[in-house]
């Protein structure tokens, strides 16, 4: 199990920065995809931004930006409507044979 | 460069059978030896099989079941474009001069373990092909103001054309089947999609020297391009295929053509907002206009794009997909298609992608 996979077992979402060029790796890498430095790993900095969204069966699924880099899919919990562009949090992650993200609104908009 | 044309072609009916990849494999090989004039075993160079079962020696084992002794045999697996990266694959052999004779053939069944790319942990636990082709769509939407009834239009022309495909899926859907059609997602309904399925093609590339032995109408192979951008869907813009664009623009500089001299072409319409997006990418229409593009063709029976009604109308075979819409340019060039041709057609496309265009391939052919 990656280092990726075992922190968002723990509920932590962490990501891969490069020692030598300081860029972060996204997907997930044993090394830095831009120099092959380095990683080590950091929670990922939060507000991130909703990129697009739809919905199955009432279920909001999104994607959502951190960082300007991590783009990764997840659900959208309680009634948030969710727009493109605006700013959300990660509520809780897991992994269970694939990552399992739920993001929620900044703690202003609730 | 060498001039390096596709000889022959043929597809097997596409089904949901469940049938073995290598009984699939040997057919399509069969047909292709059956339909080409004065091809002996002997003259094959190079064989190279496109799926993605998980199978080892395929190529081999088809060589061997056809009486065939090549000096280049291997298999190609890139997801939906394996077919046209294996096509690319035996041009390069030829090209180089390591082979003049290069057979590919493609296959694969319903149940192809091809059909989701579990490595992509960006997707998150949305791992299935319409979660990304919902995106694309809401995006499409949202941007361009595309409809669900242009949406409709793209499937409801290809299903309108498969029906003329002797190979096709036998499953035709009308407009009003596919606006009402189960709701897989907000964006997205089960007639928007292309169905996996079981089914192989094949065809048979040759040099300007070799070629004239087989057929008197050789189909050249005049512009390649092909751009791999990521593996991970989310780095997508999601209303621009990038590796379809780039892959288009190195085709067309290749070829010396300008996209609106194309006559006709196979596209991957793996879901409906594909068939829009690849036209606007392609430069067959400005960005936003491909809905109405596409409402005009069927509103006017015209067959030029999926004339064999692409993946939503024949069924996607993965990797018989990338070879069958070759084989459909080649016999669109031939003017052999019967009902569906395209009538004059002189210069074809393919366009064919892999997990959600992340890569891309661009052919243009010529009669």
């Amino acid at each position: 199990m990656s280092v990726f996979e075992s922190e968002l077992k723990k509920g932590r979402f962490v990501v891969g920065e490069c020692s030598k060029c300081q860029k972060v790796t996204w997907p997930p890498n044993d090394f830095c995809s831009h120099c092959f430095g380095s990683l080590s790993w950091r929670g990922i900095k939060e507000p991130g931004i909703i990129v697009e969204c739809s919905s199955k069966d009432g279920r909001t699924f999104c994607i959502v930006e951190f960082e300007n880099t991590v783009r990764v899919m997840g659900t959208i919990s309680g009634n948030t409507e969710p727009k493109p562009g605006a700013q959300i949090r990660v509520i809780s992650c897991s992994f269970d044979d694939s990552p399992k993200f739920t993001f929620g609104p900044e703690k202003s908009d609730l | 460069m060498k001039k390096i044309a596709v000889a022959s072609y043929c597809t097997t009916k596409f089904s949901v059978d469940d049938t073995p990849i290598e009984s699939l494999l040997f057919s399509a090989t069969k047909l292709v030896f059956e339909q080409t004039k004065n091809l002996d075993q002997k003259d094959v160079d190079a064989v190279l099989v496109s799926t993605n079962e998980n199978k080892k020696y395929l190529s081999s084992i088809v060589a061997e079941m056809s009486g065939i002794t090549p000096k280049i045999s291997h298999s190609v697996e890139s997801l939906c474009n394996s077919g046209t990266n294996s096509v690319i694959s035996a041009y390069s052999y030829i090209q180089a001069g390591l082979a003049d004779v290069a057979l590919v053939v493609g296959a694969e069944r319903f149940d192809s373990p091809g059909q989701v790319l579990d490595w992509d942990v960006s997707r998150g636990e949305f791992k299935h092909p319409i979660f990304w082709a919902s995106m694309f769509t809401r995006a499409h939407k949202r941007k361009f103001g595309t409809t669900d009834e242009q949406l409709a239009y793209v499937s409801a022309k290809n299903h309108k054309n498969a029906q003329d495909n002797p190979a096709a899926y036998p499953k035709h859907h009308s407009m009003d089947e596919i606006m009402h059609s189960k709701r897989l997602t907000d964006d997205l309904r089960l007639l928007d999609c292309s169905r996996p399925c079981t089914g192989s093609s094949a065809v048979l590339l040759a040099s300007e020297d070799a070629v004239r032995k087989f057929t008197d109408s050789p189909v050249w192979i005049t512009g390649i391009g092909q751009k791999t951008t990521s593996a991970s869907f989310t780095k997508n813009d999601l209303v621009t295929l990038q590796s379809t664009a780039d892959a288009a623009a190195q085709a067309y500089t290749m070829s010396k053509i300008e996209p609106s001299q194309i006559d006709v072409a196979e596209i991957h319409d793996a879901f409906s907002i594909c068939e829009l997006m690849i036209l606007e990418d392609l430069e067959i229409v400005r960005s936003g206009q491909a809905g109405k593009y596409v409402a005009d063709l069927y509103n006017t029976n015209s067959k030029k794009i999926n004339p064999r009604g692409g993946l939503i109308g024949s069924g996607h075979p993965l990797g018989a997909t990338g070879v069958a819409q070759v084989a459909e340019i080649a016999c669109q060039l031939e003017g052999n298609a019967k009902k569906r041709q395209v009538d004059g057609a002189k210069i074809g496309l393919v366009q064919n992608m892999s997990a959600a265009a992340t890569s891309s391939t661009v052919l243009v052919m010529r009669s």
